[in-house]
């Protein structure tokens, strides 16, 4: 018994020692190593995943592609866009000059092979992969011109760290192919899963990344974002063919909405399009999987935002000629003149007098009057022309709430696309325009374009260039206004240039309808009655710098770490 | 082995029982309390068992043998003669006694002749004296030299704190037990030197804590001193500050080398109560208390806001937002509330209520605050044992209740100790300290949209009415407070610790302790639907509310730490010699699980189970462990000259198996001259003048957010934002970029020390100056170009130093019977980044040479007051542009005509320049008491003599270019326009345009020194007479203040401490003023 005082420390050491052994070999219990992955095609699908949501959608509140045109000449935000303004800083930007999503699509690409199974199992991830890259990569040409083309996951004893930028011609020919394979790998709408890309998908986008470069080049070629070299006319054929294939699968239609009044605002709003010809890819938004949405109660309101006399302005009357030589032209003394006898697509863009505003059991409980012009922040709209598109007519409203359904792909853009490629190759026949413009006009009960016959309008904002393109521009800044193009139109068209100096306007200012009001003060309103929201603000207009602002800068940090960067023009 | 008998076993069961009915213990009323004291005084009278051990108390001694009662009379002086008066004289293991008169003369009745008498007063040495049959005693005080021999807590074991080599403070648990802070870290603040607190996010928030560093940051990713509660590490927060008996702080490396492997950025050592041989000892404490925010901003009225917010949107060049016929409606509504409806309308929409003509004049934070919460705090704690036995059981409740006046939210803490130690035989003593700590914490439901409540309260606005038309909350902020769900966590912990202690032999002893500590937490968030009400009457569900959904998140974790060490002894001579090794082992696991459900069929019924939307799950476990062979030798010769070692070899699961090992040395000496015989002359003045030094090596091997940082491992996310066939779908994401070389970041520590005691102790002294420089750290990323396209990997990639200073000075004397005490701290701390990888200097990163805290910016001329002014100042373009009168004119600092960034680079930072600095420097702390007859009165004043800060922010400007965050306080008033052009603050706008103005420079950097009132209170201690006819030991009434005063030159909008908030700086729970009453009892 008297040992037991000496065997009970020594069994304590033993314990110990021998709990001690393995102690420190821990291992992660809740993630997988890169070496534990990649083993079965699934793995590939759920890696891919994580890309859908870089595209732009609804969401929230604020985030709105239907809203996305305010910077832009198509609407007036309540702020001006310090872009357009020439006020954009050597900082600005900074956050955009992101190469992560490209790491971690170059990471799916290096590793998909290492899963066992047959190439045909994983085409159409493969097929994703390389559709984002080029997402990803058009999206940095758009920014930044120039940038650095990565084909592979680097380290940070990598060489291509310190690399300088590729030319954005040879990047949008890299990014070309990669929509090629995307092509070639993605399966038909018809047979993909559904809200996946698909290879109409691929094709549209092509067409859009092909058009981009083929007009930036063209009109950019005397400028300093010219490309040496520039063989545009390739681009803009790639963008007929890509375009011309996708009308020629036939597996894209137009949707036709049968409601008899909203045949054109009615495409938008809805929450379910899986049945819809018209959309390649949209997003879903189911409110019981935390996904609620509050765009329909932000379009309800002015938003702090108004659509721009000058996108008013551009819709054709029912005649189809110009509001400047149309004899159906109204005026624009106030809101259900401008939208008499105009193309439809325009009173069924912005709220006008009369229409149900909110409907409740089939009734409509509130007709619409009056812009929301005396209202404050994001409640007020700021040119007396107020957004609808995109607010639902279909079912009864829940004023605040909804799954409004994101559309990310709509096939109109594909027939404005290749109308516009054909006119720019100088190649475009009254049959090219038969199946892309006319069928947009058709839709909308609007008279067809007859090239052959353009008639004159003292007003074409490209007075320079041909009566077709100014007419198909027209055309896509009707169909697809306010829906986000209109900032890239601008920008691939050299077309900023026209704005510089101008301010933009909204409606004609009615005393009466708006007591409160005081204009110079509580409402800004020009000599000639229009609400000119930027009167004080930017007393001179935009001041776009032409020979700048078509890029954002290269931040500066990334100019220090890396001497072989090279700053955009005029930065 | 001979079998022992106790019948202290039988008194810890029957105070367990006592203790069992735990929540409602302290409605037990006294003469319960009473009824267990006499029955434990029974016992304890009944004393066959302390025969038969040999372990005769002396009270027992007087019950048992107390033949003859007989009065005794005596005289009390010091040792020079000089009479003392209120000195207490008690007859040892009773409750008998009185005190000394103006002469210092005495007189007890009935005294046993074989009794002890004992006297005690404060200053001196307490004295026992047997009166042995006499009936005149004379009593000799010794002014007390207790403190030279005080014992210290230190990493292992404990030392006598004359022959403290390491840098250490001590404080014991009565000099915090009364202070009422929801933690222990909070009532540290100004005790301890170099112990610096910071409040985050949190603020005062019920049940948050501050976070604490010891000398300043240790490290760049954020090390924090290791506390250890018993020697087993814990949260400091589940302690209740009534159960410690010490804490000791353990600062420069020599001190906490022992811990090596987590104490790289110093140690916290509790030490729990532990029961005594003797008479069972009851002491119940309760405080009563009302708590009030202590900063809260002045808001402006109706009409003040709407012209302010109409100068901002005239400053941008935008339509006024309140015309004039609305001003006019806030004016007629002001000077005559009620003359009419305070919302109308919206004429366009005639069922919603019109935004745009609000004629309220709300001041928020009166609606949103209480004036009072109330608090309360109650413990109750047995104590005792026998020679074989002893016990220490302490139950404990903290309520904090709430200060919303809309929002209900509470915390409660509430704590159950035993320690428990016997000895079984000669050689061994085994222990169990025992300790659960509940807490729990409810507060209203945070609404992601919402943001948090401290982010909108301010922005409602004086224009917004409480109550609509229909008498409904009209403001949502407080009707989601009010009706929205709530967020309950609930956070349990259970620690034991078996300990055994083994006596080889006189010399050498062997210690063993299994400690086993398991968390249990969960948190049941409710997200309610909230309705307001249309002009109609009709319910309107809050679009941020809907859906409902319930979330529950469960943690488990387990922690086991094993430690046995051994030491010997021995004092050969004059040389006295102490060895220590040891083994310790470290295990811990932890687990969470959270789901989610959203659409609850009722949120009367709210759970998982009656949900019906989509379900998410998510959830981690991981775990990490550490091993390591410590030693330790300490040695001094006629305690004059004195020699610790140590060093440990530590091993940790964190870090690859070739970079997971290290050691961590260190050594420290002192020398005592006071003990030199040539000192001999000057003893009487100087007891103590000792000299010391230490140096060494510490690891930490912590990097927040991963126990596997040298392992990649791809990220598995669920619930994508985009619908796959009918669900949110998986997400894998590639792998982040790992350093496999990862390995212990260490700091070296050089001390220089100096202790002092003069004048019988009345004074004394401790300075500490040191150097410890960090190497190997985990520093932030740093920076490569983009292309990378993910963060570079964690490494072991900068260095950085700092040094500081420690002092503290007290003095206690007492003129008559009015004894005082007085203590100075100042503590300083600077650090320096001595290495990083930055070969360009960008100023974004970390630099070699940058000062830690630094604040970069402009300096700032002044506002311009013409446009003329403009025309000839500096280009500004690159900050913004459209400048004019009431913006800011920066100096053009490299004279190059533009006022610019460069390429903000070292070599080029433009015209930036160092501005100031947000470390806190020179904190102090001053404590002052006095005690009289009964009565004692102690403040606490803190503060910090220099800092600097940026706050920016509404909370700050006002304005910072977003209409719906504007927030304006009578001070931002003080704005420019053309009739207020020596304004402090630039003109407001109401766009981005703002930005020009408030950038970071130096006109609007703060000063956030401070000194503020902490602690003050006043006590009075019933005389022992009165008490006696109570049959209690002793009685303390007491009034308690916290957060008193404060003077700061702050931006009055600020309190100087709670400067943090996740939505912006001072957007943060205020720190609460709190007025306790209290009670403390005990019973003998």
């Amino acid at each position: 018994m008297k040992y037991i005082k000496y065997i009970t420390p020594v069994l304590f050491t033993l314990l110990m020692l021998n709990s001690c052994s393995k102690q420190l070999d821990l291992s992660p219990q809740d993630t997988i190593t890169n070496s534990q992955y990649w083993s079965q095609p699934n793995d590939l699908t759920i890696y891919v995943n994580q890309f859908y949501t870089a595209f732009p959608v609804n969401s929230g509140y604020f985030v709105s592609p239907f809203w996305a045109d305010i910077n832009s000449d198509d609407m007036v935000p309540g702020t001006y866009d310090k872009r357009l303004a020439g006020e954009n800083t050597i900082s600005t930007g900074n956050a955009s000059w992101d190469f992560s999503r490209i790491r971690s699509v170059n990471y799916g690409l290096e590793n998909y092979q290492r899963i066992k199974g047959l190439f045909s199992q994983l085409s159409a991830g493969v097929g994703e992969l390389k559709f984002f890259r080029a997402y990803f990569y058009y999206g940095l040409v758009k920014l930044y011109g120039d940038v650095p083309w990565l084909s592979n996951t680097i380290n940070i004893d990598s060489k291509e760290l310190y690399d300088g930028r590729t030319k954005r011609n040879i990047v949008i020919d890299s990014v070309l192919a990669d929509l090629d394979s995307a092509i070639a790998y993605l399966p038909l709408k018809a047979s993909a899963s559904p809200n996946r890309l698909n290879k109409e998908c691929a094709l549209l986008f092509k067409s859009r990344v092909a058009l981009y470069e083929g007009t930036w080049e063209k009109y950019h070629a005397s400028t300093p974002f010219g490309v040496n070299g520039a063989d545009f006319q390739r681009y803009l054929q790639a963008a007929a063919t890509a375009s011309k294939a996708l009308i020629d699968l036939g597996t894209a239609q137009l949707y036709i909405p049968n409601d008899p009044y909203h045949y054109f605002r009615d495409i938008f709003g809805n929450t379910d399009l899986s049945s819809n010809p018209e959309m390649l890819l949209w997003k879903k938004n189911v409110e019981a999987l935390g996904m609620g949405l509050h765009i329909q109660g932000a379009l309800y309101q002015g938003g702090d935002r108004g659509l721009s006399k000058s996108l008013v302005e551009s819709f054709l009357c029912t005649d189809g000629l110009p509001i400047s030589t149309s004899p159906l032209y109204q005026g624009d003394d106030n809101l259900t003149d401008v939208v008499t006898n105009r193309d439809p697509r325009l009173s069924q863009s912005m709220w006008v007098p009369g229409e149900p505003y909110t409907v409740k059991n089939n009734v409509v409980l509130e007709y619409f009057s009056l812009p929301w012009l005396d209202q404050t922040g994001e409640y007020r709209c700021t040119s007396g022309y107020q957004l609808a598109k995109g607010r639902t007519v279909r079912v009864e409203l829940a004023k605040d709430d909804g799954e409004t359904a994101s559309i990310i792909f709509r096939y109109a853009e594909a027939l404005l696309n290749y109308a516009e490629a054909k006119a720019e190759l100088g190649s475009l026949t009254q049959q090219d325009v038969d199946i892309s413009i006319n069928k947009l006009r058709e839709r909308v009960h609007m008279p067809d374009l007859d090239i052959s016959a353009i008639a004159t309008d003292p007003n074409w904002l490209y007075p320079a260039l041909s009566p077709q393109i100014n007419e198909i521009r027209r055309e896509r800044r009707v169909e697809l206004a306010c829906e986000g193009y209109r900032l890239d139109d601008l920008e691939r068209w050299a077309d900023i240039d026209r704005l510089v100096g101008q301010r933009p306007l909204g409606a004609k200012f009615k005393q009466s309808d708006f007591p409160t009001l005081v204009p110079g003060s509580s409402i800004l309103v020009n000599a000639d009655g229009y609400i000119d929201p930027y009167q004080k603000a930017l007393p001179a207009g935009f001041k776009f710098k032409v020979d700048r602002d078509y890029l954002l800068p290269i931040p500066q940090l990334e100019l220090n770490l890396n001497e072989n960067l090279d700053q955009n023009p005029g930065w | 082995m001979k079998r022992h008998v106790s019948p202290d076993p039988i008194k810890w069961i029957r105070s367990f029982g006592f203790l069992s009915g735990f929540g409602g213990f302290i409605l037990l009323t006294l003469s319960s309390v009473n009824l267990y004291a006499s029955d434990a005084n029974r016992d304890n009278f009944s004393g066959e068992n302390h025969k038969v051990i040999g372990m005769i108390s002396p009270g027992a001694a007087y019950n048992l043998s107390g033949i003859v009662n007989s009065p005794v009379r005596g005289k009390i002086t010091d040792n020079n003669g000089n009479a003392l008066s209120g000195v207490s004289i008690v007859v040892e293991g009773t409750n008998a006694g009185t005190t000394s008169g103006a002469g210092g003369e005495y007189e007890l009745r009935d005294v046993p002749d074989n009794a002890i008498l004992v006297f005690s007063f404060i200053g001196y040495s307490e004295l026992k004296i047997p009166v042995n049959g006499k009936s005149g005693i004379d009593a000799v005080l010794q002014e007390n030299n207790a403190k030279l021999g005080e014992v210290v807590v230190v990493g292992y074991g404990t030392q006598r704190k004359v022959n403290l080599t390491g840098a250490i403070s001590q404080i014991s648990g009565a000099d915090i037990e009364n202070r009422m802070t929801s933690n222990v870290v909070s009532s540290l603040q100004g005790m301890v030197p170099n112990l610096n607190l910071s409040f985050g996010n949190n603020g005062g928030e019920p049940g948050a804590s501050p976070s604490f560093n010891i000398r300043g940051p240790g490290s760049l990713s954020g090390g924090s001193p290791f506390v250890l509660v018993d020697g087993v590490p814990q949260d400091m927060n589940s302690i209740n500050s009534n159960d410690i008996e010490s804490i000791s702080i353990l600062k420069d490396a020599s001190a906490s080398a022992i811990y090596g492997v987590r104490a790289a950025y110093g140690v916290i050592l509790i030490t729990t109560k532990k029961g005594k041989a003797g008479k069972p000892s009851i002491s119940y404490s309760g405080d009563f208390a009302l708590q009030k925010p202590t900063t809260l901003p002045k808001i402006v009225n109706s009409v003040q806001f709407a012209t302010m917010v109409n100068d901002a949107f005239k400053n941008a060049g935008q339509a006024v937002k309140f015309p004039d016929a609305v001003i006019d409606k806030m004016k007629q509504q002001m000077a005559n509330p009620g003359s009419l409806p305070s919302m109308v309308p919206n004429p366009l929409s005639p069922n919603e209520w019109d935004n745009n003509q609000l004629y309220g004049n709300t001041n928020s934070y009166d609606l949103f605050y209480k004036k009072y919460a109330f608090n309360q705090n109650h413990n109750l704690s047995v104590s005792g044992g026998g020679n074989a036995f002893t016990y220490f059981l302490s139950g404990g409740m903290y309520n904090q209740g709430s200060q919303y006046n809309f929002g209900d939210e509470y915390y409660h803490r509430y704590t159950l100790t035993a320690n428990l130690s016997s000895h079984v035989t000669k050689w061994l003593t085994i222990g169990l300290n025992t300790r659960y700590t509940k807490r729990k914490y409810q507060m209203p439901h945070v609404y992601p949209l919402i943001g948090d409540y401290y982010h909108d309260i301010p922005r409602r606005w004086p224009i917004w009415p409480v109550y609509d038309g229909n008498g409904h909350l009209a403001i949502n902020t407080m009707a989601l407070m009010k009706d929205g769900g709530r967020n309950v966590t609930d956070e349990n912990q259970l620690l034991n610790s078996f300990v055994f202690a083994v006596d080889l032999t006189k010399n050498w002893k062997i210690n063993a302790d299994v400690n086993i500590s398991q968390d249990y937490n969960s948190n049941n968030d409710h997200a309610k639907t909230v309705y307001m009400y249309k002009v109609d009457n009709t319910p309107a569900a809050q679009s941020y509310s809907v859906p409902n959904s319930y979330a529950v998140s469960n943690y488990k974790a387990f922690y086991n730490s094993n430690n046995l060490y051994t030491s010997y002894e021995m004092k050969p001579g004059r040389h006295y010699i102490k060895l220590m090794a040891g083994v310790q082992s470290e295990l811990s696991e932890d687990q969470t699980v959270s789901i989610s459900k959203s659409q609850l069929i009722t949120d009367n019924v709210a759970f998982l189970t009656t949900a019906t939307g989509a379900t998410t799950i998510g959830g981690s476990k991981g775990h990490w462990g550490t091993m390591g062979v410590f030693g330790r030798l300490n040695y001094n010769y006629d305690e004059k000259y004195l020699l610790e070692v140590s060093s440990r070899y530590d091993g940790t699961s964190r870090f690859q198996e070739s970079r997971r090992w290290g050691l961590f040395p260190s050594v420290s000496a002192g020398y005592n001259i006071a003990k030199e015989n040539y000192w001999e002359p000057l003893a009487d003045k100087i007891s103590l003048l000792k000299l010391r030094a230490s140096y060494g090596t510490l690891g930490n091997q912590s990097i927040s957010g991963s126990y596997y940082p040298y392992l990649a491992s791809l990220g598995i996310n669920t619930n994508l934002d985009w619908v796959m066939g009918a669900e949110r779908p998986l997400f894998v994401t590639a792998p982040g970029l790992v350093s496999p070389e990862l390995t212990w970041e260490t700091t070296t520590t050089l001390n220089f020390g100096l202790d002092a005691a003069a004048l019988n102790n009345r004074f004394s002294f401790s300075f500490d100056w040191y150097k410890r420089a960090t190497d190997d750290m985990f520093g932030p990323l740093e920076s490569y170009p983009a292309v990378l396209g993910v963060n570079p990997p964690r490494r072991n990639n900068a260095s950085m130093e700092t040094k500081g200073f420690e002092l503290s000075m007290g003095w206690s004397d007492r003129i008559g019977e009015l004894s005082y005490h007085a203590k100075v701290l100042l503590s300083d701390n600077r650090t320096k980044i001595t290495k990083y990888k930055n070969a360009t200097g960008t100023l974004t990163d970390y630099y070699e040479g940058q000062e830690f805290g630094q604040i970069m910016g402009y300096e700032t001329v002044g506002l311009f007051q013409s446009d003329d002014e403009v025309a000839k100042g500096p280009d500004q373009s690159f900050i913004g542009t459209k400048w004019g009168p009431g913006d800011v004119q920066y100096k053009d600092l490299n004279g190059d005509g533009k006022v610019n960034k460069g390429t903000n680079t070292l070599s080029n930072p433009g015209d930036q320049t160092v501005i100031g600095n947000n470390t806190p420097r020179y904190s102090y702390g001053v404590s002052l008491g006095i005690s009289w007859k009964g009565f004692d009165l102690d403040m606490l004043w803190q503060g910090v003599a220099k800092r600097d800060v940026w706050l920016g922010g509404n909370f700050f400007f006002g304005d910072a270019g977003n209409y719906n965050q504007i927030t304006i306080y009578k001070e931002h008033l003080d704005y420019w326009r053309p009739d207020n052009t020596s304004a402090y603050f630039p003109k407001p706008y109401m766009t981005s345009l703002k930005n020009k103005d408030i950038q970071v420079q130096s006109r609007y950097l703060q000063n956030a020194s401070y000194l503020r009132l902490k602690n003050l209170q006043l006590g009075y201690t019933l005389p022992a007479g009165w008490v006696d006819r109570l049959s209690l030991g002793s009685v303390r009434i007491y009034f308690t203040g916290e957060n008193l005063l404060t003077f700061t030159k702050l931006l009055k909008v600020f309190d100087p401490e709670d400067l943090a908030g996740a939505y912006g700086p001072g957007k943060v729970y205020p720190l609460p003023t709190t007025y306790t009453l209290g009670i403390k009892l005990n019973l003998k």
